[in-house]
């Protein structure tokens, strides 16, 4: 593993073992713990300092050819979750259809670590159609044994999502879905994350080489605050962390922020 | 109204089967259409439906599955039960056109022999069918009386154990299940009756015919239906060990009383189980509609279990969707396979854990969650990913059925990481790609990929991973190609992590070296997975 200068640099309680503290006085369900980014500026404007973990949460590619990188983005919040859960409960349900696995490809065990997610952990749900994705996602949700449920779907009407999201609130499972960039928006999810790849950083010793990948990340909802917020985020695959990329792109988007005048 | 099935045979129209009227006339099966008309000329006709009869009878064989342990389909004549050339065997044997049904140690059920076959014609004649029963020690014995036998008192068609050989003597030899031509032969021996052939000396009866198969096929069947032979039938319906059953007197026709049935079933079976120290692996739960229909529901488990409350869950699922018709009279729940479960299990643990609210509990939810969602979906489709020994990155891991062990975190570490970067997600097959790369292995600098370009800013490799000379891969096709594996070897790859002006990662890899793999076809570049 790569040593991670904010790993060894960090203040005594990181949110990591503040994460394993209340991991460990789990005791009725996952519904105490925050989900958390791990990114102090996004949390905090999050409500309940974090991602609400018995909700549906949206997550949609900026364009089609960006699937790839919200898939991503939606494997490695999950991978935050399961963490944070007692390791005997960290089982993640993945759905999606035979032509999303066709387009975008499916989980592939040895890179998901990169993603700090245990393929272990994973139970694959390829269906034919979409109606059983929504099916098993449901299922998985009402199940309320797993740690939570990601699933891909082509096609989203009110009332399915309404389901979803009565089942993720009931039995307290987060359930994040992945849908395509051109479908109209479930209003009854509690978040909605808009997924683009971003240049990734610059490596270190060669500028050659590919290093930390990007997302360029817009909160186009969320449930009791202003959206349109974007951030650039950075994925280190060594600690398994987000951390802000260019904190400077986010003042751009403040009003007033970017029309100063420079003197 | 004379009424007659005509089939096409060899090129004939043929009556197959007739109603009572016709065979008053003294029309008989077999007779050709033209004859039968010129004897009978009011004869009405209708065009016999082989395959739907044998899916009807097989539809009530597995009904009358009620009755018995073991049912079977009955052919009137199967030619030398012992051996046979194929194609004699295919000439001689008919269409199904009986049941059997195996009722030893279930008569009792019944109220005994008697009212059991009272109770079955009684049904069968509800369905507006015309029923010929008998009942004997033999499935041969059996299948004379209910042919051979004209009284419709159910007193003459049931043999009394012990009395076969007396009952059978008087009947003709076409009860044996012989081929028509077998029985002429003896008609001709003068052998009209089972009695008559069983006081022939055997010796001298193998040597009256022209040939060995046809004597032995005589003495076997003549075997068989006394007792002596013994005969090995394959039941429509595997028997199981472990199955409970629950007869109702009045048809239930409401979906919640055959859901407080189906409860008490459970019970049942997970009593028997446990006694046994069995936990079951399969459910089959059986409806027998009063209309003399059958539903059969299915159930997979994911591991062995005798949980009634899981067995209920996992069958009210389904049952939901079941017609239940005129009502349902009879439930059968078994468990046709199982697995050694023992003692130490289940519900005590359970209650224990769930007071507790601990996780124990949720690996029972898990596996209940497994169980639904592959009943519904397919076994083969709620999968999880193993690690396979293998360097080629997309044998690298396979997907196995989670019913193949039970979803628990695994206990062997994750074998080491070999090499470079993985992605997270792969195509499920390498995509052919345009690639604009230096030669020979330089990293692509411009990628086109469903049909868009993007050029390359960033790359990592080449991972160079060479086929496993000791298993024969075929090669992948070029995008010019339309065969989707040619018959090519393998070729070694290299591997590059690629990223694109707007960030996007790919991971793709050149077929072939320059110079040393060119031989059979140019190296060519595939799109294998993604990272973002």
């Amino acid at each position: 593993m790569r040593a991670d200068p904010e790993r060894s640099l960090a203040p005594a309680p990181t949110p990591q073992a503040r994460e394993r503290a209340s991991a460990c006085s789990f005791s009725h369900g996952p519904a105490g713990r925050p989900w958390t980014l791990g990114i102090e500026d996004i949390d905090r404007f999050l409500p309940g300092h974090g991602l609400a973990p018995g909700g549906l949460h949206e997550v949609k590619p900026a364009t089609p050819a960006d699937t790839p990188a919200a898939q991503a983005l939606g494997l490695a919040l999950m991978a935050r979750w399961l963490r944070a859960a007692p390791p005997r409960a960290r089982l993640l349900l993945w759905a999606a259809t035979w032509r999303d696995i066709g387009e975008a490809g499916r989980p592939y065990g040895p890179g998901l670590a990169a993603l700090g997610l245990d393929p272990a952990h994973l139970i694959l749900i390829e269906a034919r159609r979409d109606s059983e994705v929504l099916w098993a996602i449901e299922e998985g949700l009402r199940a309320g044994a797993l740690a939570g449920v990601v699933g891909s779907v082509a096609k989203l009407g009110l009332t399915a999502a309404r389901r979803l999201a009565l089942a993720a609130a009931t039995y307290e499972t987060p359930c994040l879905l992945l849908t395509p960039a051109t479908l109209p928006s479930v209003p009854v999810a509690m978040s909605r994350w808009r997924v683009g790849a971003s240049p990734g950083a610059r490596h270190a010793l060669d500028a050659s080489l590919p290093a930390q990948m990007r997302f360029h990340l817009t909160l186009e909802r969320c449930r009791g605050r202003e959206a349109g917020r974007s951030w650039i985020v950075e994925w280190s695959d060594a600690s398994f962390r987000f951390r802000l990329a260019a904190p400077l792109a986010d003042r751009a988007s403040r009003p007033g922020f970017a029309r100063r005048p420079a003197g | 109204m004379p009424l007659a099935f005509v089939e096409a045979v060899q090129g004939r129209l043929t009556l197959t089967a007739l109603n009572r009227a016709a065979r008053r006339e003294g029309l008989s099966p077999g007779l050709a259409l033209a004859d039968a008309r010129a004897a009978v000329p009011g004869l009405a006709t209708l065009p016999a439906e082989p395959a739907a009869d044998l899916s009807a009878l097989r539809r009530l064989a597995l009904w009358m599955s009620r009755y018995g342990v073991r049912v079977v389909l009955e052919r009137p004549a199967t030619g030398d039960p012992r051996k046979s050339k194929a194609r004699q065997l295919r000439a001689a044997i008919g269409a199904p056109d009986g049941i059997g049904i195996e009722i030893t140690g279930v008569a009792h059920l019944f109220g005994g022999e008697k009212d059991l076959l009272a109770d079955l014609v009684r049904r069968l004649s509800g369905f507006g069918l015309t029923v010929r029963p008998g009942l004997a020690d033999t499935p041969g014995a059996a299948f004379a009386v209910a042919r051979a036998i004209t009284s419709g008192k159910l007193h003459d068609r049931i043999v009394p154990p012990g009395e076969t050989a007396a009952r059978l003597a008087p009947l003709p030899v076409a009860a044996l299940r012989l081929a028509p031509e077998t029985v002429m032969l003896l008609h001709r021996l003068g052998l009209k009756t089972i009695g008559q052939l069983a006081q022939v000396p055997r010796p001298n009866l193998e040597r009256r015919f022209n040939s060995r198969d046809v004597g032995a096929a005589v003495l076997t069947r003549l075997d068989q239906a006394l007792g002596v032979a013994g005969e090995p039938a394959r039941s429509l319906v595997p028997p199981t060990r472990f199955g409970v059953r629950r007869t109702f007197a009045e048809p239930l026709v409401s979906s919640e009383g055959v859901m407080a049935a189906l409860g008490d079933l459970a019970t049942g079976l997970a009593e028997t189980l446990a006694k046994a120290e069995a936990g079951a692996r399969r459910l089959v739960f059986a409806l027998y509609r009063s209309d003399g229909s059958l539903v059969r529901i299915p159930a997979g488990l994911s591991r062995p279990s005798r949980e009634a409350g899981h067995f209920h869950r996992l069958l009210a699922d389904k049952l939901a969707a079941v017609d239940l018709g005129f009502g349902v009279d009879l439930m059968t729940l078994a468990a046709p396979a199982t697995e050694h479960l023992g003692a130490a299990q289940t519900a005590l643990a359970d209650l224990a854990s769930s007071r507790a609210g601990d996780v124990a509990s949720r690996a029972g939810d898990v596996a209940l969650l497994i169980d639904r969602l592959a009943s519904r979906l397919g076994m083969d489709r709620v999968l999880r990913l193993s690690p396979h020994a293998s360097h080629l990155p997309e044998q690298a891991e396979v997907l196995v059925p989670v019913f193949a062990e039970p979803a628990s975190p695994r206990s062997d570490p994750p074998p080491p990481k070999r090499g470079g970067a993985r992605p997270p997600f792969l195509l499920p097959h390498p995509e052919p790609v345009a690639v604009v790369a230096e030669i020979p292995d330089g990293p692509p600098a411009r990628l086109e990929w469903r049909r868009r370009r993007c050029r390359i800013v960033r790359a990592e490799g080449p991972e160079r991973i060479a086929p496993e000379w000791w298993q024969p891969l075929l090669g992948l096709a070029r995008p010019d190609e339309t065969e989707a594996r040619p018959k090519r070897r393998a070729r070694t790859r290299d591997y590059y992590t690629i990223e694109d002006e707007a960030g996007r990662r790919y991971w793709v890899f050149r077929e072939g070296l320059y110079g040393r793999e060119e031989s059979e076809a140019p190296p060519a570049w595939f799109l294998h997975g993604l990272f973002a």
